[in-house]
């Protein structure tokens, strides 16, 4: 019980957020008990180290684009302020119009069957290049399920990776890309490629046959990086079918105590 | 012979360009001067600033855009690995600052205000380019991949790694923690940006630090393999 309340406190001691009395009690207790000691040393040491990160400057040119913007906003703010004295003069003009009179309603009537004629035109126009368009971005699709299928069976990672980076461009994969990605993600030799697997394979999730492949694969992952990604996919997909594979994982003496502590988290997520 | 004229005509143009942007930051300064009577600068307040932007004097944004571009660009360069698009979404927010200015109440500090908007332009950014920034983190991580002995003269390996390491945490997370490790605010100004309960954040700070010593581990790992 004590550990526990003291641990509680670890986040306020590192920010130095602890009046003097609740310190000495930390400290105290830390001297005591050798666990609490061992998790304390492990926080404050990544805490620590996070310290070594050096601030970065932004570039000049990020003041003249800001200053840029703040004049067009003034110059926005003042020609509003110009529209609003000149909309008064236009709601004047138009209210001398003899709206009541035959002539104008006719007249007004001829106008809006021109306008209406120009406007159809125009549609037609657009629907025609619409299809072309169509035509160019499924040949863009292709294309690129071509590059990152070519990409993904290279023997350097680099190229394997930068063939998923492909994939994530293409809309709607096809069944080959989906095979290829899935074959990444269970058999490549490298942690890294197989990580941007899970990611790709993300994006694509819509698709209940890649959920059931990334809950199938959670089990037979040889790393603890590439499990913990899969269970942080499935849980932001709120795939209720994983709970079972989560659960076996946990009873699974030969898995990694931190990838038993994180698929714990996700059946609490899920359930 | 057209060539040549046409280029220095051209450098003449954006000599001339900045020459008026410099004169345009003087011309802004001095203002700001004269209107305080040499007032100290550091002495005004966020939020007299704030409140004066508010109440129509948006040349008073160009003080906070001194006193927090470096904090915002920071914030998120820790997240994302391309300082371009971070300097975009710094503008972003001084942009929503003055779009938004009608917002402000003042009831809480400046910087949680700030901190507010900076997470939602960040939030609006994931969600709008989700395929780029997948392509963005595997294009950092292919340079990151095969270091030339330049950068790695440059970079200490340990500060790489950790980067990348924090950029593999939860996004939600990550800034929780980032805001917490780098930003000297409290629980309850993170727990007021994040809209979570005080309790819940203490908890993932703890928790996203013992994530992070794990990942960085396993980088580590990768890294003397390779």
């Amino acid at each position: 019980m004590k550990c526990n309340t003291i641990r509680e406190k670890f986040p306020d001691y590192l920010q130095q957020a602890l009046s003097s009395k609740e310190r000495t009690e930390v400290e105290t207790h830390l001297s005591q008990c050798s666990a609490c000691h061992a998790e304390f040393d492990e926080v404050k040491s990544t805490w620590e180290l996070m310290g070594s990160i050096p601030d970065d400057e932004p570039n000049p040119a990020l003041s003249e684009r800001f200053y840029t913007m703040l004049d067009a906003y003034k110059h926005g703010m003042a020609s509003t302020r110009n529209q609003n004295s000149g909309l008064e003069k236009i709601t004047a003009w138009l209210s001398q119009i003899p709206y009541g009179k035959p002539a104008f309603q006719f007249g007004f009537a001829v106008v809006c069957i021109i306008i209406g004629f120009l406007f159809g035109r125009q549609a037609n126009f657009k629907s025609a290049s619409t299809n072309d368009i169509t035509e160019l971005r499924n040949e863009v699709t292709e294309m690129r399920t071509l590059i990152s299928l070519s990409l993904l069976d290279q023997p350097s990672s680099s190229d394997r990776l930068k063939g998923i980076s492909w994939s994530q461009r293409v809309t709607t994969p096809n069944k080959s890309l989906v095979t290829a990605l899935l074959n990444t993600l269970n058999t490549d030799p490298s942690v890294n490629v197989r990580l941007e697997a899970v990611d790709a394979l993300y994006i694509f999730s819509s698709d209940p046959d890649i959920r059931q492949a990334l809950i199938k694969s959670l089990s037979n992952q040889s790393s603890p990086l590439v499990q913990i990604s899969i269970i942080n996919a499935l849980v932001e997909l709120h795939e209720q079918k994983s709970l079972d594979a989560l659960r076996r994982l946990i009873h699974n003496e030969s898995i990694n105590p931190s990838v038993q502590q994180k698929a714990k988290w996700g059946i609490d997520q899920l359930s | 012979m057209n060539k040549k004229i046409t280029g220095v005509v051209c450098n003449l143009f954006n000599l001339s360009k900045s020459i008026n942007m410099q004169h345009e930051k003087i011309n802004f300064l001095a203002h700001v001067f004269e209107s305080k009577e040499l007032r100290n600068l550091d002495s005004i307040s966020d939020h007299e600033l704030m409140s004066a932007v508010k109440n129509g004097d948006v040349d008073k944004l160009g003080l906070l855009f001194e006193r927090y571009k470096s904090k915002l660009y920071n914030f998120y360069v820790k997240q994302i690995p391309l300082s371009q698009t971070c300097e975009d979404l710094v503008q972003d927010v001084f942009f929503r600052m003055l779009k938004y200015r009608h917002t402000y109440r003042g009831d809480s500090k400046f910087t949680t205000w700030m901190f507010r908007i900076a997470r939602n332009v960040l939030m609006d950014h994931y969600r709008k380019h989700k395929h780029e920034s997948d392509a963005e983190v595997i294009e950092s991580k292919l340079i990151a991949a095969d270091p030339n002995p330049e950068d790695l003269a440059q970079q200490d390996n340990e500060v790489r790694l950790l980067r990348k390491a924090i950029q593999r945490l939860p996004a939600k997370n990550r800034q929780i923690l980032i805001l917490s490790r780098y930003h000297n605010l409290t629980y309850a100004e993170i727990s007021d940006i994040m809209s979570i309960k005080i309790g819940t954040i203490k908890a993932i700070v703890f928790r996203t630090l013992r994530e992070l010593a794990i990942i960085y581990k396993e980088l580590e790992g990768v890294h003397h393999e390779m």
